[in-house]
């Protein structure tokens, strides 16, 4: 595993690449300013406040420090380290290099995070002389262009893939052919299944569960009265088995919901305080709406309590929608019709679901609209977008003069 | 660690190749010459973009500049002092 000879085996089948960037804010806070190198560095919420860490370098790492820790415990532990606030702007530039890099390889890159994606590879290997060339080329590419090292896992499925980035980190390189995926799966423990916690992790001890190969093997039966359908699909995971879709998604029109939240630094149910952050979120999640020219139908409001109970609760509105008005009157609704003023809130989300493109709508009335007025009308705005986007002269009407 | 400055700051920056490069900035009375770009990238404040640059000087002092295209003005963030 990890080198192989003959590239013949992944001949008709699929090859998914996952890619990690290792320790991705950090070691981009490391590669602009050199002093950081070697030096731990916590990059997360001010310190001050109730976040987390974003992410930590290795040598964090080392003083227990990790992901989602509360930035207050970091300190404690590692009080020497350099903390950095984060700053989106740098880590999402460097995010859309990396994108564009993976995808002079193939034009099926699922990002999956500002510092992962899932790259469909199948085919493509081969003119770059088998997986292990193509991936050892792309690192070189991140390294050359952007000075990060990533953590690459190649497989025949997604989860297989994720599980083979992360076995060798940092700078690791793991493939994973179809004929070795039992194999490499069997021996880990099953908490390295995605979906397996501390509690289930506890819960398949308790049956005699302790590797992935067990559980591949434990009886339907037991798993099913023991986990649900969650106990199948585990097992289903354990024998190799698992999604092989890459779905590029760069075009937000595609997502199934747009959304915002925001943890409140002291936990309130002031209606001031509340209402007030509802309508910035509202405005926010319209805007972003309108920026990707979809509208939606159904609001979605997000309220985790003082005791982090986490409640959802939506409406769904007759028609579609994208003004803040509207996000906000059905979010403030929610709200309001749920008593959820009662007790303090820590955090709340809004996001949009049931979207549509408007893109699309336009070129659907304008074939099977029979008002002329509304047509010139769309036809209009289509003409705008179009100058606006390519230059004035880029399209003009038939009859028309250039000047 | 890092000491936030937040100053505007009159650079002498080239164009090459389609890109910016700052290559000098005076700062407290004094020239700072730029010797490597360690980092670029950008954010969007509204329409308008700012251009960040993570610098380091002939001793490897670390600064960071950001360039405002709307008001094009200089702003010296940020620099690294031990």
């Amino acid at each position: 595993m990890g080198g192989v000879e003959d590239d013949s085996v992944w001949r008709g089948r699929k090859a998914i690449m996952h890619i990690d960037m290792d320790a991705f804010f950090a070691a981009v806070e490391q590669e602009i300013n050199p002093d950081l190198k070697g030096r731990p560095v916590i990059v997360g919420g001010p310190l001050d406040s109730r976040g987390v860490v974003s992410t930590c370098s290795y040598e964090a790492r080392n003083y227990g420090v990790h992901s989602a820790m509360p930035m207050r415990q970091a300190y404690r532990l590692c009080p020497q380290a350099v903390f950095i606030d984060t700053s989106g702007g740098k880590y999402s530039y460097l995010s859309v290099m990396i994108l564009n890099i993976l995808k002079n390889y193939s034009p099926n890159v699922e990002p999956v995070s500002i510092d992962e994606a899932f790259v469909d590879i199948t085919g493509v290997q081969e003119r770059y002389g088998g997986p292990e060339k193509l991936a050892a080329s792309v690192k070189r590419d991140i390294k050359i262009e952007c000075g990060l090292t990533a953590s690459i896992g190649i497989a025949p499925n997604r989860f297989v893939a994720k599980m083979a980035s992360s076995a060798n980190k940092p700078d690791g390189l793991v493939i994973i052919p179809p004929d070795e995926v039992r194999q490499f799966l069997w021996v880990q423990p099953v908490r390295h299944l995605w979906g397996v916690g501390p509690k289930s992790e506890e819960a398949f001890k308790k049956i005699g569960i302790v590797t992935i190969g067990d559980l591949a093997e434990a009886s339907d039966n037991e798993l099913k009265k023991m986990f649900g359908i969650v106990g199948l699909a585990l097992k289903k995971m354990a024998t190799g088995e698992g999604d092989d879709d890459v779905r590029p998604s760069d075009i937000e029109h595609e997502a199934k919901s747009m959304g915002h939240e925001h943890t409140f630094h002291r936990d309130t149910n002031n209606p001031d305080e509340v209402i007030g952050l509802l309508l910035y979120l509202s405005d926010r999640v319209s805007r972003r709406l309108r920026q990707s020219g979809c509208e939606g139908k159904t609001v979605t409001l997000k309220i985790r309590k003082s005791s982090f109970k986490l409640t959802t609760r939506a409406a769904t509105l007759g028609e579609y929608f994208d003004t803040e008005k509207a996000v906000f009157q059905a979010a403030k609704t929610l709200l309001m019709k749920n008593r959820f003023l009662d007790e303090p809130i820590r955090l709340i989300g809004v996001s949009v679901s049931n979207l549509r493109s408007k893109k699309d709508l336009y070129f659907d009335e304008l074939l099977s609209g029979d008002d002329p007025r509304k047509k010139s009308e769309i036809i209009d705005k289509l003409l705008d977008r179009l100058r606006d986007r390519h230059g004035e002269e880029s399209i003009f009407f038939a009859g028309s003069q250039l000047f | 660690m890092y000491q936030d400055i937040e100053e505007q700051v009159d650079v002498i920056a080239i164009f090459e190749a389609g890109r910016m490069r700052p290559i000098k900035f005076r700062w407290n009375g004094r020239a700072i010459k730029i010797k490597k770009v360690t980092g670029t990238w950008k954010s969007d404040v509204g329409a308008h973009k700012i251009r960040y640059f993570a610098v380091l000087d002939s001793v490897s002092n670390f600064f960071q500049l950001a360039y405002d295209e709307r008001n094009t003005v200089w702003v010296l963030n940020k620099i690294w002092v031990e």
